[in-house]
């Protein structure tokens, strides 16, 4: 479950942003934190999102990620929500409140991992409580449900 | 027949949707091959079937094969009732 692959430092609640490059700074931060990845990972996710918002995977969710050779260094991922919703230049699934942000090596982990996620944000009720969650206790608490 | 998903980086959301094709073509008692990749290398992957998020989509038309455009990647019957809609205009 997605629960296994979370370090508990990797999540924010309710993160102050003023637009979406901010957003996308504030959730690969906490991956940099981990030495899941390098700088140029985020100058990557940001260039990638400018040419082409495809990223934007659902309504209000946010999944960012470059390529493994953009300088991730191990898979991981980090998980904020953000104080007031962002618009991100995507014409059906905009604003954003979820940014889910993901260093992919390519391997098996990873692909355990990106399973444990869909499963994860295929159960619409927990994904609108992770939404709301007041702190990170509370989103912890719904990512081990 | 053959069904390839591609994204930006061909690593993360191409992957996942591939996941959810594989058990919607067993819901509908379909045998097809399911691939993915990035968007640069799909030219070079003959297929049948090409699908991709919306964005991605609209990049896709020109490969030869029919296009299925999702605007919800997470959303298990929109791609259900795509994929078997692509399906049936291949028969």
């Amino acid at each position: 479950m997605l629960a296994n692959y979370i370090d508990e430092r990797c999540i924010r609640t309710n993160v102050n942003c003023k637009n979406w490059q901010d957003a996308i700074r504030a959730g690969a931060d906490l991956l940099l934190q981990a030495v899941c990845i390098e700088p140029r990972y985020i100058e990557a996710i940001i260039r990638h999102h400018r040419e082409l918002p495809y990223m934007v995977i659902a309504p209000g969710i946010m999944l960012a990620h470059a390529r493994s050779e953009e300088g991730a260094l191990a898979v991981g991922i980090s998980i904020i929500t953000l104080a007031e919703p962002i618009i991100f230049g995507s014409e059906l699934n905009d604003p954003v409140k979820l940014v889910i942000t993901l260093a992919t090596t390519d391997g098996e982990k990873h692909m355990e991992l990106l399973a444990s996620l869909m499963e994860f944000l295929m159960k619409e009720e927990l994904v609108g409580r992770l939404m709301a969650a007041k702190d990170v206790a509370e989103a912890v608490t719904i990512i081990k449900s | 027949m053959k069904i390839l998903v591609c994204c930006g980086s061909g690593l993360g959301s191409s992957f996942m949707i591939e996941m959810n094709i594989k058990k919607v073509l067993v819901e509908l008692g379909v045998e097809a091959e399911v691939n993915h990749s990035d968007l640069s290398s799909a030219a070079g992957i003959k297929s049948d079937i090409y699908v991709g998020t919306r964005d991605i989509a609209s990049q896709l038309t020109s490969l030869g094969g029919i296009v299925v455009s999702l605007n919800n990647m997470i959303d298990k019957k929109e791609l259900k009732e795509k994929i078997a809609e692509a399906i049936e205009k291949i028969k």
